[in-house]
């Protein structure tokens, strides 16, 4: 199985070491495919560099199966995406659920899923206000850990104890990440519940977001530098390798083999200080001792098969050279150069290999020398392998000499043939001369022949002994091995016998001290000893077993202290800085009640010198009234700025929107005070609704992060639930994500198509192009009209509008049908709010080319007529009262919807309500603009009605659309109060009006072309139009 | 509460895009000027009100897109309208050589009606190109007012609206006097053919 490497890096962070290491394994390459070979290799590449971590192949263990299903379905993995498998446990039941949990970085939650494709997920845990606790004594699963969030436990188990750290520091660390973040909040404004995303955005309302967001940054730097070091795992693994598990090791071969060098090493160093401890010291000593033995016929086990693999390879390796040349020697002269080449080059590694393998043995001879020097026989038995494998050196060399010949002869006959050559040519003249060399030729052709069979022979021979030398190999391994087990009986032997020696002296200690201990004591001790020998052996086993445990369950508790510790010492951290927070709010709400207060007071006074105008003369009522007037007109400049708002002020909204501008006056004379006023009194009830809805705002917000955490990296796929939820409104931080999936949706492969450099192309066309063409003309007079209330927008060096100028040529040279048709600059622009320059390209061709019907922005406009036409038999359909109210006075609704339609709302509505408009719209369709349009009439049917005449009819439709502030009731009329809406009914009414409008366009334009001849005064010519230019 | 108003007419600024219609209006509605507002797409409208010899008169301005494609769904602006304002930028001799077409369409789309010609940004003698004799020498050959404006510096803005006010207001009076002597005869809208003349009916 060929799986394309993965950097398992985050599983790599975590070091139980503490670091101090070269982070060679963060390079290492985990493939799932594990088998022992693979691992083999993988420590001969780290043997000499001696930084074999044992973690690795742990890890690699449980977490392979993770990686595994990574590259399945993503190939790559984020670099800081906290995932992977965990068993949900819970505490009644014995239900233990594998769950794929994921952490979302934006909410500070754990979610849960069945598997890791589903889109929901099954649940979440809290983690901003989490604690977490793992239960040391819990050896039976080592991996269970607890998280405790909002008065619910979560037992999730990792398997082991390595991943559970990995997890809980992981957490505790996203959890301060978290919470460090939040002190932006009390920097926002007071209706921004939104959490902000750090992550980029690409938009231009994004940018206001961003000065936030860096300032958060470096707070949580700053918090994160004083941040409490990691806790490191004490060395566990080689703890429990070396004491109480040799269990552990014998289960799982990969391990030990993975561990040979660093055993080999310790077995031998132990080994020595065992050696030079005094005899009678062995008591104490002996458990480890013991163990060490272990240690050591399994490595020595481990060393064999090592050696035996290589062995066997290389002799695979030798043979088939063997076979080769015997072949090769067969073939033309001329080949055989090259041949020799490749020969010698075999050999060169071969020789290496057979090296390494006469080292290997030599060592594992050297290993074995040791522990074994009690027995004389295990001595001999190295001297007849090194002496085996000294033969083989030599056979090597001897080969390696009946190569030489070969290269020699090979020599020979490509001087001599070289020496052919040059005499044909000399001989040429003299052909008795040539027969006589040809004859002699032949001879030494024949000898050569000769020779290259000898040689031939020679090599058989050797291959031969080769052989015999393989199986004399096999023999003395297999007397190594008899001699391995022997070696092991009797250390076994010793074990006990030491054992022995060790009760017994105990027994005689006690003895001695046993007339001054109490019978009982003896009594109780006696009853191990006392017995026979074998079974006080066999009690005292078990005892050191039992200390070996409580030894492991020592350093369990103080891994779990030591956790603990920090957790508290987290969480105390925690809790200051909410207190911290909470001071700050605090203040700001003490600095906004003063405010409150003042402007009360003054409010009071000014009502009490209305209240008696012409009572005191001196005071100068007027005077107090200008002051308060001065007052109110700066405090929004200052204190409140500072108070609620950071970077996006009440002077602009989150899009880059002015307020002031948005609130088009009503009446025809209203100064400032009034307008600034109603702004606030809009505010006022913004605020207001946001506390309302603050829960429902919530929910919502779940589900979104919800879907969007599912949603990750995977292209938009309609479906109802997403339909409802982006009904309700796309988060802002999303809207993003969302537009561009409906783009591809609409686009297809329409993108592919054109190829990813396509934008860019366009744009660099761009300049080439001349400006004289009228849409590049009118593009330029429109840049700066497009949102002149909008900051993004405002002067020629707002970073809004180059952007806005290349989509827009971009677009007229996509489409030169359409070119430039005013209207688009509105769609280019707010696209440009929230999406990068190439997708807000994209979305102007998705909007003009797919969702909105043909000709909508052509030169006609005809579809765009037609949708008016539309509407107005919706609303005879729909809101009869309506229809009849406008035909009685004769006003013509398509004045205000034209607009409407064109801008898709953006002209018309505030920023909230066409927002929700485009959300539904791009993933809709063209359909919602009816819907909206007639929920916005029925939102104001009543005042509709009300209208006495036809002025005050447009007066009041023309400013219809600032009247929509509450988006939720006014969604909720377009999407359910019209309940039923098929598509059919539209396409049919557009069709019949389209067909109708070409008829009265046909129409007119035969009247205009009546018409041209009349005006052609000649002291015109000097002013030439662009239409005389066309034709 | 006594009306009001004495009459209310229905104006409609028309020109090429950029000329400053919207910025013309916005002077005179409320006294405001910005170099940058809004482009106009499909239509707008303000509205005020004026004394012309003691009679109030109430406005009802139409600000119109300028861009040639709008020039197809305009006909329904035409309907009803007492008097056209047609712009052009006396710093762009296109936007003035485009003049006669603008009055092509306020005869395409009504009979007869009160028209005026208004040349906008008249406050950078360099940058001025469109000549005001050669404005002149037209408007007198189309029998319309000629009025060189600058919204930007309120130069002739509230002039030009009175007097095109005042066209409308006598045409009504005009009309209103013809109807009191023949009271039995009905205003006849169809004479096509008697465009130049300076007439009294409303539009179509």
């Amino acid at each position: 199985m060929i799986v394309q490497p993965v950097k398992v890096s985050f599983l790599c962070q975590y070091r139980m070491d503490g670091g101090g290491q070269p982070p060679n394994e963060l390079n290492q390459t985990v493939s799932p495919d594990k088998t022992p070979p693979l691992d083999i290799v993988h420590i001969r590449d780290h043997a000499s560099s001696e930084e074999i971590n044992s973690d690795v192949m742990i890890q690699k263990d449980n977490i392979s199966e993770e990686v595994k299903q990574q590259t399945d379905q993503e190939g790559e993995i984020p670099e800081d995406k906290l995932c992977g498998w965990l068993c949900h446990r819970s505490r009644g039941f014995k239900l233990n659920r594998q769950r794929w949990c994921v952490y979302g970085e934006d909410t500070c939650k754990l979610y849960y899923y069945r598997h890791p494709n589903d889109l929901l997920p099954v649940g979440e845990i809290n983690i901003a206000n989490a604690a977490f606790y793992f239960d040391a004594s819990n050896t039976e699963r080592p991996g269970l850990f607890e998280i405790r969030s909002e008065d619910k436990e979560y037992l999730l188990d990792a398997q082991n104890r390595h991943n559970m750290m990995h997890w809980l520091q992981e957490l505790q660390k996203r959890r301060r990440n978290f919470n460090m973040s939040k002190i932006s909040l009390s920097k926002d404004r007071v209706g921004q519940w939104t959490l902000k995303k750090s992550c980029a955005l690409s938009g231009l309302a994004s940018d206001s977001r961003r000065y936030a967001d860096k300032q958060t940054e470096m707070l949580v730097k700053e918090g994160s530098r004083d941040s409490l070091p990691r806790i490191t795992l004490p060395d566990v693994t080689t703890a429990t390798a070396n004491s109480i598990t040799p269990n552990f090791t014998k289960t799982s071969p990969l391990w030990g083999l993975n561990n040979l060098k660093i055993e080999l090493q310790s077995a031998l160093s132990n080994f020595k200080d065992q050696l030079s401890v005094p005899v009678g010291n062995m008591s104490r000593g002996s458990s480890q001792e013991d163990f060490k033995f272990y240690d050591n016929c399994e490595t020595i086990c481990g060393a064999e098969i090592t050696g035996q693999t290589e062995i066997e390879n290389s002799l695979l390796v030798e043979s088939s050279v063997a076979k080769g040349s015997s072949s090769e020697v067969k073939t033309s002269v001329e080949a055989k150069g090259w041949v020799r080449n490749q020969d010698s080059k075999q050999s060169g590694k071969f020789l290496l290999t057979l090296k390494r393998i006469g080292k290997k043995m030599s060592n594992a001879g050297q290993e074995n020398q040791r522990p074994r020097s009690n027995s004389p026989t295990s001595s001999s038995s190295h001297v007849s392998l090194s002496s085996s494998s000294k033969d083989i050196q030599d056979l090597e060399e001897e080969l390696l000499a009946n190569r030489e010949i070969i290269n020699f002869l090979h020599k020979k006959v490509d001087s001599l043939s070289k020496e052919l050559e040059s005499r044909q040519v000399a001989d040429s003249a003299n052909k008795s001369d040539l027969t006589e060399m040809l004859v002699a030729r032949d001879k030494e052709i024949v000898l050569l022949n000769h020779s290259i069979a000898e040689t031939k022979q020679a090599l058989e021979i050797t291959a031969e002994k080769l052989r015999c030398c393989e199986a004399e190999l096999q023999t003395l391994r297999d007397q190594v091995a008899m001699y391995q087990d022997m070696l092991l009986a009797k250390d076994e032997a010793i074990t006990k016998l030491s054992n022995k020696v060790f009760d017994m002296e105990r027994e005689e200690e006690e003895r001695g001290a046993g007339d001054r201990l109490s019978r009982s004591s003896q009594d109780s001790l006696g009853s191990l000893k006392v017995s026979s020998p074998v079974v006080s052996d066999y009690s005292y086993l078990q005892l050191q077993r039992h200390v070996q445990e409580l030894k492991d369950m020592c350093q369990a508790y103080e891994l779990q202290h030591k956790f603990l510790t920090k957790e508290i010492l987290e969480v105390n951290d925690l809790r200051k800085h909410d207190e911290a927070r909470e001071k700050l709010f605090l203040l700001n709400y003490a600095k906004l009640e003063a405010k409150f207060y003042q402007t009360q007071s003054r409010y009071l006074v000014l009502l009490n010198k209305m209240k008696s105008p012409s009572k005191v003369e001196s005071e100068h009522p007027e005077g107090i009234v200008s002051q308060l007037l001065e007052d109110a007109m700066e405090t929004n400049t200052h204190d409140l700025d500072i108070l609620l708002a950071s970077s996006s002020g009440h002077e602009y909204d989150q899009y880059g929107f002015s307020r002031i501008y948005m609130m088009e006056e009503e009446e025809e004379d209203q100064d400032e005070l009034v307008t600034k006023a109603a702004v606030f009194e809009r505010q006022s009830q913004e605020i207001t609704s946001k506390v309302k809805e603050a829960d429902l705002e919530m929910s919502l917000r779940i589900k979104w992060e919800n879907y969007m955490v599912g949603q990750k990296g995977r292209s938009l796929q309609k479906s109802v639930e997403l339909k409802n939820l982006i009904r309700q409104g796309i988060p802002d931080e999303y809207r993003e994500q969302v537009w561009k999936g409906c783009i591809s949706y609409y686009l297809g492969n329409v993108t592919v198509h054109y190829g990813a450099d396509y934008y860019s192309e366009l744009v660099s066309k761009l300049k080439s192009s001349s400006s004289a063409d009228p849409s590049a003309k009118q593009i330029e007079l429109d840049l700066l009209r497009t949102l002149p209330y909008n900051k993004h927008y405002e002067t020629t060096s707002s970073e809004g509008i180059p952007k806005l100028r290349r989509v827009l040529l971009a677009y007229s040279i996509f489409n030169p049908n359409i070119g430039y048709c005013q209207g688009l600059n509105r769609l280019a622009a707010i696209a440009l709010l929230f999406l990068s320059e190439e997708d807000a390209f994209w979305c102007i061709v998705a909007i003009v080319e797919r969702i909105l019907p043909q000709d909508y922005y052509s030169h006609t406009m005809i579809a765009a007529q037609a949708d008016q036409r539309v509407l107005k038999d919706l609303v005879q359909d729909k809101l009869p009262k309506i229809h009849a109210h406008l035909e009685l006075h004769g006003v013509d609704l398509s004045l205000f919807t034209f607009n409407w339609f064109l801008t898709l709302f953006v002209d018309n509505v505030p920023p909230e309500m066409f927002l929700r408009v485009w959300d539904t719209f791009l993933f809709e369709g063209s359909k919602v603009l009816f819907r909206f349009a007639l929920a916005f009439l029925k939102k104001a049917e009543e005042e509709i009605l009300r209208q006495p005449d036809s002025l005050s009819l447009n007066r009041y439709l023309r400013l219809i659309g600032e009247k929509m502030t509450n988006v939720k009731q006014i969604s909720h009329l377009a999407f359910y109060w019209i309940a039923s809406f098929p598509m059919r009914l539209i396409v049919t009414k557009r069709q019949n009006h389209l067909q109708q409008l070409r008829l009265e366009l046909a129409e007119l334009d035969k009247k205009r072309t009546a018409l041209k001849s009349s005006y052609e005064p000649s002291y015109l010519t000097d002013y030439v139009s662009d239409e005389d230019l066309d034709s | 509460m006594a009306r009001e108003y004495d009459h209310l007419f229905k104006l409609l600024i028309i020109g090429d895009s950029g000329v400053g219609k919207s910025s013309l209006l916005l002077r005179f509605s409320d006294n405001t000027f910005s170099g940058t507002y809004i482009t106009t797409i499909g239509v707008d409208f303000k509205i005020r009100t004026i004394d012309v010899n003691g009679e109030k008169v109430k406005l009802q301005i139409w600000d119109t897109a300028g861009q040639e494609r709008f020039r197809t769904i305009t006909s329904t602006y035409y309907r009803g309208t007492h008097g056209v304002i047609v712009v052009y930028d006396v710093t762009s001799g296109e936007s003035f050589a485009n003049v006669k077409r603008w009055l092509h369409e306020i005869d395409q789309n009504c009979d007869v009606v009160n028209r005026i010609l208004v040349g906008n940004k008249d406050d950078d003698a360099d940058r001025k190109v469109v000549l005001t004799q050669d404005a002149h020498k037209f408007a007198d050959q189309m029998g319309i007012q000629l009025f060189e404006t600058s919204a930007k510096e309120n130069k002739n803005v509230e002039e030009m609206f009175v007097a095109v006010t005042k066209l409308v207001l006598s045409t009504k009076k005009e009309q209103q006097k013809k109807v009191a002597e023949q009271s039995h005869d009905t205003v006849r809208l169809d004479n096509r053919s008697n465009r130049k003349k300076p007439v009294k009916s409303k539009c179509c």
